[in-house]
């Protein structure tokens, strides 16, 4: 059991190897410096994606209400 | 007594109506969700894990800059022979108009780098008469005779007389005399090339630690920690704070923090960290204590993102 | 002939006692219908509504793959694949706890989902989040790699500036692991039990009130309190 488990893991070691060099967007000025990876922007972009869905999505109710 | 309702702070009674709603399924089928979740993106990604640095690995790679910064340990000049507390009172530390809360704390973890990064070290060498000797004669000197030697070691540095040939480290006699500071620095990075170091300087007992307080201070007071960081994108100037090794995500949470230290009256200050300690003190007030703060928590109304959120109820009524 | 156990009757001569108090005091406040609903007000008909069970879910994920590394000890997710796997799991569980925390907060801030008496909800929710950045930052500086003494030899400035470095020492990977595994979960358990408790006591706060619906006094009854 355990030697197929330690066998799957190393299998799907990492589908997708994000252990290379990192990208990183950046630009400053005199009083202030930017500087963000794109898995971050990515993180930060898909939250606020998704806060935006939450809000308007329609949600699914039953037709059970009203006590 | 009654007060004056108001939108922002209270609520009228709900009459009604209701709707079905089994907590234990919601929270059943969110733990599912969740779970599947993350066993997904570690299946597809992972997690980093780059090994860890050894003095050994910085003494073997970099062994000049390694003996540059021994130098500085022994004559006091090093970063964390500078820090104050909670280190040493060799400094004031990060204050307001001369007020330092660390100073004002105190030394609770006293770390004297001459002895604890070399001296000692150099002095526990087995077999080796002239290191361990080297040790006794610097002790034994004047403080003013160290301070001699010292000083023209560090010139020697500065002016490019020291060297790493065949495995072993050569200084320019011309910018002595070192008296027994040559021995001593070239048996300390000899040390750390062996691996001896790493474990000598560990706090605690010899055989089982978990504090690593003090190689991690020299580590840093060196170059090829940083250099590695810098190369990994995660030094200050960096928003490093924020990032994680390759193309892994971070902590993007901890953005606010970070980008204190980017705007330039507080990357420009020796006390960038006291002040943003403040300011995300002062921050964090604000968060904590929305409810109360008019004009604050007047935000939601005014902005009316809830009549998305609450639309169907207000169609209703 | 067996004996049967027996439950004595409820003397009120008796509620005097502690155990009588908080038993009160813990049916009046949470009765067993709110600790588990079977109804909830129908305004509650959004998807942003998930995100605070969601948050929930993600702990329990983070707690189980932290308790799950810390059967093996430290070091046994650098020397297996399985251990990498559980590791793997717990970083992004943290990260997945993070991302639904932070949209919740938003979806609360929007509701201003502190009206009628629910300060202490808002107020706790805070303190989880703060407590957990430090609990994170304690996971951190515990994984005995490079990251860790990165990260570590960096944040050390910090804690030292205001004087707390004196006694939370992110060098001290031994202080930072036993923080990391029991006293910050167990405090960090607690803050979110109190904060889902409150939730449960006062109930989902209730939309903005249509215009010309705005009561004159105030009430601060709290819709199923």
């Amino acid at each position: 059991m355990v030697a197929l488990l330690s066998m799957w893991t190393q299998i799907l070691g990492a589908v997708v190897n994000l252990n290379t060099e990192g990208h990183y967007l950046h630009w400053n000025n005199s009083w202030f410096s930017f500087y963000i990876s794109y898995a971050n922007l990515i993180v930060i972009i898909l939250m606020i994606v998704v806060f935006i869905l939450a809000l308007v999505l329609p949600f699914p109710h039953s037709k059970d209400r009203d006590r | 007594m009654t007060k004056r309702f108001n939108p922002d702070r209270d609520v009228a009674p709900y009459p009604g109506p209701w709707r079905r709603y089994d907590i234990l399924k919601e929270g059943t089928i969110a733990f599912v969700v969740i779970a599947i979740l993350a066993t997904l993106l570690s299946v597809l990604f992972s997690s980093p894990d780059a090994k860890a640095i050894t003095i050994q690995q910085w003494g073997t790679a970099q062994p000049l800059d390694f003996a540059t910064t021994a130098m500085t340990e022994l004559d006091g000049t090093s970063g964390t022979a500078t820090y104050g507390a909670p280190y040493n009172h060799n400094g004031l530390g990060q204050n307001f108009a001369g007020f330092s809360p660390a100073k004002f704390v105190g030394v609770h973890l006293p770390i004297d780098t001459a002895w604890d990064f070399v001296l000692h070290p150099v002095s526990t060498l087995p077999d080796n008469p002239v290191a361990t000797g080297a040790v006794k004669t610097y002790l034994a000197a004047s403080a003013a005779q160290q301070a001699t030697w010292n000083a023209n070691y560090e010139n020697a540095i500065a002016k490019n007389g020291l060297s790493f040939t065949a495995g072993q480290l050569v200084v320019d006699p011309k910018y002595g005399p070192y008296g027994p500071v040559s021995t001593i620095i070239s048996a300390e990075t000899s040390m750390a090339r062996s691996g001896a170091l790493d474990t000598s300087l560990i706090a605690g007992q010899p055989f089982y630690t978990t504090n690593y307080t003090k190689p991690l201070l020299f580590l840093a007071d060196g170059t090829y920690l940083a250099g590695i960081a810098q190369a990994e994108h995660l030094t200050g100037d960096q928003w490093g704070v924020m990032n994680e090794a390759g193309n892994f995500p971070g902590q993007a949470w901890l953005w606010l923090y970070t980008a204190w230290y980017q705007w330039s009256p507080i990357s420009n200050s020796d006390n960038a960290d006291l002040w943003v300690f403040v300011l995300m003190g002062v921050v964090s007030a604000g968060l904590l204590f929305v409810p109360f703060i008019p004009g604050l928590r007047s935000i939601p109304r005014w902005t009316r993102v809830y009549k998305l959120i609450w639309r169907e109820h207000y169609r209703g009524s | 002939m067996t004996a049967e156990a027996t439950t004595p009757p409820i003397d009120p001569a008796d509620a005097d006692q502690w155990s009588a108090k908080v038993r009160n005091a813990w049916l009046e406040n949470l009765p067993p219908e709110k600790l588990l609903p079977d109804r909830q007000p129908a305004y509650v008909a959004s998807w942003i509504y998930v995100f605070g069970v969601a948050t929930l879910s993600a702990l329990g994920v983070v707690i189980l793959t932290g308790l799950t590394l810390s059967l093996a000890g430290p070091a046994w997710w650098h020397e297996s694949s399985i251990g990498h796997f559980v590791n793997s799991v717990h970083l992004w569980s943290v990260e997945l706890f993070f991302f639904t925390m932070v949209v919740h907060l938003w979806g609360k801030f929007f509701m201003a989902a502190w009206r009628g008496k629910r300060a202490l909800t808002w107020m706790t929710g805070c303190v989880c989040f703060f407590a957990s950045i430090v609990a994170g930052f304690t996971g951190y500086v515990s994984q005995s790699n490079f990251d860790a003494q990165w990260i570590s030899t960096q944040a050390k400035d910090g804690f030292n500036s205001s004087g707390l470095g004196a006694f939370f020492n992110a060098l001290n990977y031994g202080q930072m692991l036993t923080l990391h595994i029991t006293v910050l979960p167990i405090a960090v358990g607690i803050v979110v039990l109190l904060h889902v408790l409150l939730v449960r006591k006062k109930g989902v706060v209730p939309p903005f009130a249509v215009a010309g619906e705005t009561p004159d006094e105030t009430t601060t009854e709290v819709a199923g309190a």
